[in-house]
């Protein structure tokens, strides 16, 4: 009765080991050979990482699989990271070209996967939410950006020893505003799902390079590199929520020395005409440290009400600087392009500015 | 002995067995009724999550509140960003399972708006996804019910 009951667990244990095996190898290895971001420039020969805002970018993924097992019915995956004002899931026409194809020339289509839709092993999440919470956004340092998820229209079928090679593009709407962040691109398959054992059906990849969009709205908001101050959410209106932070452990400053960190600030109309100047130093203008961990501190506030906007006005523009209790020191706008260009300061200090955009 | 013992028993379980094939009648189910969620009440803003991150301690939301007077008037205390500004009256598509919360403003306007309503440790709470600034940004304002002592 023992042996019988010892030998159906080991049956057990075999089918499992086997089921599993068989989903690792299911398609072997998916592979990103290279990442171009490159445009054609204004003089049709020129390519750089950089485009006109408005206009239409393409991004180039190539790759191949390795395919370690006969499968049917398979899609497969990629997954984009942009800023969120690119509207990627509206504005991007991705396709791809195959070696899997009858016509290896041929460009197939991909569609956005619903939100509905979540990947096989996510853990409930959605595609989007699991990239975000497993990758991030990579190496840059704004994190209004979000993962758009596609998958081929056609499904499949791959056996054992194919090989095929993959070209993916991504056409997209830049947005019109200025701005630098790192590309992210993923490839994964729908048998796969996000499966978080196993790295060989999935690869991701950032941008070497910063992609620049230009000659578009508003100053340049750079995602991709560290600053002494951060806005979130970037594109916000004066009755959204906004935090204003300042990060003294970026670059060498005496205001992180500070006991007490605040917030000053000026709130423009449409005109260029002000609306009300915050300069007192109470609880209403003291930053909160995040964390013991870091030296970000921060202000979180409700635009209208923080600078009393009558109604009827609207806040177009907000100057601001980061000071201590006596105003001895400021970190303004020319701190921060000194500490990261090298500018030097001269003249009067210029305070950071944040445009009240929504799109 | 042996025998004497398992008809003991055999009658022990029969006797408990069919005493329990009557607990439960057929008409106690068609009879149940979802109860009417009682939404009136004084609603406290609670958290706020802001695209997915929770803000509730980067600033005090918590002097907000949501009245929701039994007479269908409604009025909000210490504003905050919200669906509608002012004060008004209020209805729920469906008093059994409340989906949505219409608003009107005294103004006329009317923004009707999704609810949840689930009970979380044990108290009924109120979630109400909006976006009162840019659309690209989501909030979900959480209130808890302030119960009258």
């Amino acid at each position: 009765m023992k042996n019988i009951f010892k030998n159906k667990k080991k049956s057990r244990l075999i089918s499992l080991f086997v089921t599993i095996a068989f989903v690792v190898f299911l398609i072997g290895c998916v592979y990103i050979d290279s990442v171009s971001i490159l445009q054609i420039q204004e003089d049709g020969t020129t390519q750089a990482p950089i485009a006109k805002a408005g206009s239409i970018a393409t991004f180039t993924l190539k790759g191949h699989i390795i395919c370690k097992e006969d499968h049917g019915d398979v899609q497969f995956i990629v997954s984009f990271l942009a800023p969120k004002s690119w509207n990627v899931r509206q504005n991007a026409t991705v396709t791809y070209t195959t070696t899997l194809a009858t016509n290896p020339d041929e460009e197939l289509k991909m569609s956005v996967v619903p939100e509905s839709s979540l990947p096989k092993n996510g853990g409930g999440r959605t595609w989007g939410e699991a990239l975000m919470q497993d990758y991030g956004v990579g190496p840059n340092v704004l994190s209004d950006m979000e993962w758009v998820t596609f998958s081929t229209d056609d499904k499949w079928a791959i056996y054992n020893g194919d090989k095929p090679d993959y070209t993916i593009y991504i056409r997209t709407n830049v947005g019109y505003q200025n701005l630098k962040a790192y590309l992210g691109f993923f490839v994964n398959h729908t048998d796969d799902g996000l499966s978080p054992t196993d790295t060989d059906h999935k690869k991701i990849k950032f941008s070497d390079t910063p992609f620049e969009v230009v000659g578009g709205k508003g100053l340049l908001i750079d995602y991709s590199s560290e600053h002494f101050n951060k806005v979130q959410p970037l594109a916000s209106l004066q009755d959204d929520f906004v935090t204003f932070s300042f990060n003294g452990g970026v670059f060498q400053n005496d205001l992180i020395s500070s006991n007490e960190i605040y917030f000053e600030g000026t709130a423009y109309d449409d005109n260029g005409n002000i609306i009300a100047q915050v300069n007192e130093k109470t609880d209403k203008t003291l930053l909160k440290r995040e964390s013991s961990f870091d030296q970000i501190y921060s202000l979180t506030m409700w635009p209208a009400s923080f600078f009393n906007v009558p109604e009827g006005q609207v806040i177009k523009k907000i100057d601001y600087v980061f000071t201590n209790k006596d105003r001895s020191i400021m970190i303004t706008q020319s701190d921060d392009d000194f500490a990261v260009e090298g500018k030097p300061i001269t003249g009067e200090k210029n305070p950071f500015v944040f445009e009240l955009l929504c799109e | 002995m042996k025998s004497k013992t398992l008809i003991a028993a055999c009658m022990v379980l029969a006797t408990v067995f069919f005493m329990s094939c009557d607990a439960f009648m057929d008409h106690d189910f068609k009879d149940y009724k979802e109860s009417y969620k009682d939404i009136a009440g004084v609603w406290q803003l609670k958290s706020v999550s802001r695209n997915g991150i929770d803000i509730s301690n980067s600033m005090n939301f918590s002097q907000f509140r949501l009245n929701l007077n039994e007479d269908g008037t409604y009025t909000l205390e210490n504003y905050l960003p919200f669906a509608v500004k002012g004060n008004g009256n209020w209805n729920v598509d469906d008093p059994q399972y409340p989906y949505n919360l219409t608003l009107r403003e005294t103004s006329g306007n009317e923004v009707t708006i999704g609810l949840k309503y689930p009970i979380v440790n044990g108290k009924r709470i109120i979630s109400i996804t909006l976006s009162p600034g840019c659309y690209s940004n989501t909030y979900i304002y959480v209130f808890e019910k302030i119960e009258n002592n």
